[in-house]
């Protein structure tokens, strides 16, 4: 009986003990669930605000770094290259083909005077003209 | 080479025109008195000043070859048009027109 009696009494201890613990497990369940959708939220949104900076941070530095040093030198050095030659080329053709001094001469005409292309300078163009069959 | 019906548009642009001759005095006086032409005509029968200009017997024919050369106000060469042909005559039109750019 009174073994029995410990035993219904332990079970009845049990019991309440039990169902204390129960209680608490349920109530510290329900709070770790709480404070787990609590985190779930705050580092939900956390998380894409931390992702988006550094993905925002990150892309534009890499790409910034990698045009802002390959364009610059590359184009930079061609051009100045390729404009020094080009100017001095170009002023050189034309005074070339344009203005070679027309080799002199001094003649007699068959109207008396003598005629010297240099004589002109200075003073009127001249049309120079070799022909013979018909004038 | 019409030079002597244009010759007036030539002295209008204040251009001297001086035509040059390979053949002998007497040939160069007779043809510029048979056409009467107005314009100086040289005569340098050595042939010198066309082979100086680099059109003498371009042809082979020991002549110098048509041609016409524009010297500027400082006596350089700024446009020349040499006989390359018979459909490539050289007209006074085209000298008037080279005149006009000078």
């Amino acid at each position: 009986m009174t073994t029995r009696s410990r035993a219904l009494r332990v079970e009845s201890e049990g019991s309440p003990s039990e169902s204390v613990y129960v209680r608490a497990g349920i109530v510290a369940v329900i709070a770790l669930a709480v404070v787990l959708a609590a985190c779930g939220d705050t580092a939900a949104p956390a998380a894409p605000v931390a992702e988006a900076a550094p993905t925002a941070t990150e892309a534009p530095v890499p790409p910034t770094a990698t045009d802002t040093p390959a364009p610059p030198p590359a184009p930079t050095p061609q051009p100045t290259a390729t404009q020094a030659p080009q100017p001095a080329a170009t002023p050189t053709p034309p005074p070339a083909p344009a203005r070679a001094a027309a080799v002199d001469f001094s003649l007699p005409s068959a109207q008396g005077p003598q005629y010297t292309l240099s004589s002109f300078a200075g003073q009127q163009p001249v049309v120079v003209v070799f022909y013979r069959a018909f004038w | 080479m019409e030079l002597q019906k244009h010759y007036q548009e030539f002295e209008s642009r204040g251009v001297e025109v001086l035509a040059i001759s390979t053949d002998s005095l007497e040939d160069t006086a007779g043809i510029v008195e048979r056409i009467g032409l107005q314009f100086p005509v040289l005569y340098n029968t050595e042939g010198n000043v066309p082979r100086e200009y680099g059109i003498f017997n371009l042809y082979g024919d020991g002549l110098a070859t048509g041609s016409a050369f524009l010297v500027d106000l400082d006596g350089n060469l700024a446009w020349k048009s040499i006989y390359s042909g018979i459909h490539d005559l050289i007209t006074s039109a085209d000298i008037l027109a080279a005149i006009d750019e000078l």
